[in-house]
């Protein structure tokens, strides 16, 4: 089965709220699990910040939300026209380290990578960034 | 869902500020808290409880609000937050608990984000505020 839903924001962190309603509601109606609806929640969060803050700056420009369920499979598309970044290529925090020891950055990507089973970025044709977000609707081991 | 800060100053020998926060603490919001924390800390306040049973999500930007508070709470100054993490960039290797704040009431989905960060190992949890308050009134 496939289904698709979409929601276009200007990039403001106004609009996180939005954006988090927008896939907690996609989540729950793809059947996903309370606990991977608010992984999916975290992680797109934390990318679409990453773009409003780190993309576009000071610019307002458009950020595209997709939704879409296939083979039992959420996937999160985000779509922008900030500068080519690919935050897959981000190091993870070193997370045995004491957090006030740590060196600074990294904890957005931690947690999308965190709420996701796979992150793939790719630059879009034109300028920009297009990245999916995939979460499989079967619980993980670890997971009640 | 907008966030709402409650702030309550505990009568005793020791001043103990509790911030009930609920709703949602994300990179629009997460200044408020800042400064509601410093609001405290300027009022005479020496211990702080947290109470999350309100809040159900907390973004990264959230972290790096409760890095302040810490900071604050140790009477240092707040940070530059156009820093964001570079917040714990200058500071000094910390193994210890943060000092003087203690989280009340962690909702899952706020517990996992502490969890998955580390952040769990740095501030004190307890059940409810009441437990908190008392904590640090013994410390």
């Amino acid at each position: 089965m496939t289904a698709a839903e979409s929601l276009t924001i200007t990039a403001e962190s106004g609009h996180l709220a939005e954006v988090r309603a927008f896939v907690r509601d996609a989540s729950a109606r793809f059947g996903a699990s309370p606990a991977i609806a608010a992984d999916l929640v975290q992680a797109v969060d934390e990318a679409v910040c990453n773009i409003i803050v780190h993309g576009y700056g000071s610019d307002r420009g458009q950020i595209e939300i997709g939704a879409q369920l296939r083979d039992r499979q959420i996937e999160i598309t985000l779509l922008d026209r900030s500068f080519t970044f690919d935050p897959t290529t981000e190091p993870a925090p070193d997370l045995s380290v004491p957090p006030l020891a740590r060196t600074p950055g990294g904890m957005g990507i931690h947690l999308v990578r965190a709420g996701t089973d796979e992150v793939h970025h790719r630059a879009r044709a034109g300028g920009g960034n297009e990245l999916r977000l995939v979460r499989s609707l079967e619980p993980r081991a670890e997971e009640d | 869902m907008p966030m709402t800060i409650d702030a309550t100053q505990l009568a005793g020998t020791k001043r103990i500020s509790v911030l009930v926060l609920a709703g949602e603490l994300d990179a629009s919001n997460y200044e408020r808290l800042i400064d509601a924390v410093r609001r405290e800390y300027e009022a005479g306040s020496r211990g702080l409880v947290i109470d999350l049973a309100g809040l159900s999500f907390m973004a990264s930007s959230g972290l790096v609000a409760l890095y302040a508070a810490e900071r604050i709470f140790r009477g240092e100054a707040a940070p530059d937050l156009e820093a964001g993490w570079q917040v714990i960039h200058d500071l000094e290797a910390e193994t210890s608990a943060a000092a003087n704040i203690r989280l009340a009431a962690v909702q899952p989905a706020v517990e996992r984000v502490l969890q998955r960060t580390g952040m769990s190992r740095l501030f004190p949890m307890d059940l409810t505020a009441e437990v908190a308050a008392d904590q640090l009134r013994s410390e």
